[in-house]
């Protein structure tokens, strides 16, 4: 293998935290017409679980793999791919940071040149991923809540992507932003609704890219919550949860003041309070 | 002596050996004869056969001497491609004639046969200079259809339904173009097996006490009738794939992008550059593609309905 060219940059984020708003803004960021771009034609990322692209570096069916033996050899589908990418590649991921069985990090440093990390509120994640799976509050709050989720996990069925080791919400926090020893910059799904083009120009600059404002400006004008759910409402978004009525649903921040019990709001603040603490989901005195 | 048991009993590098001195297994698939040392229960066997393709055990290098390109599990060169998977074992596939085979001693057989029939048979078509489409193949007697589309999409669990309304499989996973008598484009029998997922066979109320593909996942081999008459002319292609809509729907695929997607849907295809082989594939493709009809199909990811997707598309590629 050639010396590892750091051209990857991890979109990562727990699931329904605006990992997706994020690569609709960059597709937008990229494109050459003013016009916002076609949500369901958005080429300029892939995923870390893609079983296709998987599969063309190995030489093989995934699907005839075990999950612990297709992440064991992930490290290496990524080298590959990084070294036969001309530019940058986004890459977008709901995994949490971790090594494979034999000690090595999936999301290899050497081709990595950067990551974003996206984190919302738990409290609002688990309203807006409970829609998203057409799951109850109470079973997506024990999701959120144990270390062992996994994403795509049956073993009787095939998933169009591969497992994914997907842990509680503070967990993958602290896999990105403490343990991986990668360039992180974070952002706050609140930060980028409250304050969006100080916390997109931020990213831009991290990520090293150079835009003018007025671009900024255009592509987050373009990829606003009302220009998504129109085009949603209208064409369909083929990201849209297979038991979800629509992927785009409120773009809020702050739900869970109405929709979440107190029970329910206890259960999720007593394993998340340190994480949630830390990034001002909770008051200090919390 | 328990241990000495033990270990007599689990290493099956033993018993190929001991396969080795003693038998030759014929079959045919693919419109090829094939004599293995390996026997491969998978196929459909033959007697009294000159060998296009030999199987065997021996020695196989770590590495090619001259690499044209690699992928994480394989090295190709011209005439030369090595497969290896750590715990199973390494395989050479030379000139399109030959694969040898060095197993690991912990390999289970199925283990062997998967990868055997899979990426390394893959890595023989194309050394011959046979065009393979990652697909199944399904025929009503009359006319032949074959069901491409990425990993996942249920290429082999639409087959299982079509089979299910009467039709026939000819191919699962891997369908060869080849010729008939009358110059016509046909798929070469394929290995007489569906490769079906638990929830696949349990939807079609199917029995699950069937060979595993690995132990360690409900993923089946489904025996299928082989078929007997000549294969019929092939005259369509459809590329699945499903989305979170509501409806079945198709619309035909023109002009250029149906060799762009003719190609894209090959069978390993990130083998071919690396192989040489750029210039025949491109042949094989430029000749089919006129040849066929193409179709978009799609199917809604949820709820699944196997058989209501067989019949919607019965009616589209045998009745229309």
């Amino acid at each position: 293998m050639p010396e590892a060219k750091k051209n990857i940059v991890w979109l990562a984020s727990y699931p329904k935290s605006g990992n997706t708003w994020f690569r609709i803004f960059l597709s937008n960021l990229f494109s050459d017409s003013p016009q916002a771009v076609n949500i369901n034609e958005l080429t300029e990322t892939t995923m870390s679980s893609n079983r296709s692209i998987i599969d063309s570096y190995l030489g093989m069916h995934s699907s005839e793999l075990t999950a612990k033996e297709i992440d064991k050899l992930r490290p290496q589908v990524f080298k590959r791919f990084s070294d036969e990418k001309e530019g940058t590649a986004y890459v977008k991921t709901h995994e949490a940071w971790t090594l494979n069985s034999i000690g090595n990090p999936i999301f290899p440093k050497e081709i990595t040149k950067g990551v974003i990390y996206i984190i919302r509120n738990p409290l609002d994640i688990v309203i807006s991923y409970s829609y998203h799976n057409n799951e109850s509050i109470d079973k997506t709050i024990s999701i959120l809540n144990n270390d062992f989720s996994k994403l795509c996990e049956k073993k009787e069925k095939l998933n169009i992507q591969t497992q994914q080791i997907l842990t509680s919400w503070s967990s993958h926090v602290r896999s990105w932003t403490d343990d991986s020893n990668l360039p992180v910059h974070i952002i706050r799904y609140e930060d980028m609704l409250d304050h969006p083009l100080k916390s997109f120009k931020r990213a831009v600059d991290f990520l090293n890219l150079k835009y003018e404002e007025s671009e900024i400006i255009n592509a987050i004008n373009n990829s606003s919550f009302d220009t998504l759910k129109e085009m949603e409402t209208s064409d369909g978004f083929l990201e849209r949860g297979i038991y979800s009525e629509a992927f785009f649903r409120k773009g809020e921040s702050n739900e869970w003041e109405s929709e979440l019990l107190e029970t329910q709001i206890n259960e999720i603040v007593k394993y998340q309070h340190k994480i949630m603490k830390r990034f001002g989901y909770l008051k200090e005195s919390e | 002596m328990f241990r000495h048991l033990c270990l007599i009993k689990h290493d099956r590098f033993v018993v190929y050996l001991c396969q080795k001195r003693l038998n030759k297994y014929y079959y045919k698939v693919y419109g090829l004869n094939i004599c293995s040392e390996l026997e491969l229960p998978e196929l459909s066997p033959v007697q009294n056969i000159k060998e296009d393709v030999i199987i065997g055990f021996g020695k196989v290098p770590e590495h090619l001497p001259k690499v044209r390109g690699s992928g994480v599990l394989f090295e190709a060169a011209l005439n030369d491609f090595l497969f290896k998977f750590e715990g199973i074992g390494r395989y050479r596939v030379q000139y399109g004639r030959r694969i040898i085979i060095q197993p690991e001693r912990e390999a289970l057989p199925a283990e062997i046969r998967l990868i055997l029939l899979g990426s390394c048979i893959g890595a023989l078509l194309h050394q011959r200079g046979m065009l393979a489409i990652h697909g199944s193949a399904i025929t009503d007697g009359k006319q032949t259809t074959i069901l491409s589309g990425q990993s996942g999409v249920g290429k082999s669990s639409l087959a299982a339904g079509l089979l299910e309304l009467g039709y026939s499989v000819i191919a699962d996973d891997i369908s060869v173009i080849g010729l008939n008598g009358k110059q016509h484009f046909i798929v070469e029998n394929g290995i007489p097996h569906l490769k079906l997922w638990k929830d696949v066979l349990v939807h079609l109320n199917q029995d699950v006490d069937l060979t595993k593909v690995r132990p360690q996942f409900e993923k089946y081999r489904k025996p299928i009738p082989v078929l007997e008459d000549p294969p019929p002319t092939l005259t369509r292609l459809i590329i699945l794939s499903a989305s979170n809509s509501t409806d079945f729907s198709y619309s035909e695929i023109l002009g250029r992008d149906k060799f762009h997607l003719l190609r894209n849907n090959t069978y390993r295809l990130q083998f071919i550059d690396k192989m040489n082989q750029t210039e025949a594939h491109f042949r094989n493709l430029s000749q089919l593609v006129n040849s066929i009809q193409m179709f978009h199909a799609n199917r809604p990811h949820y709820p699944q309905n196997i058989l209501e997707f067989a019949k919607y598309m019965s009616e589209i590629i045998f009745k229309t």
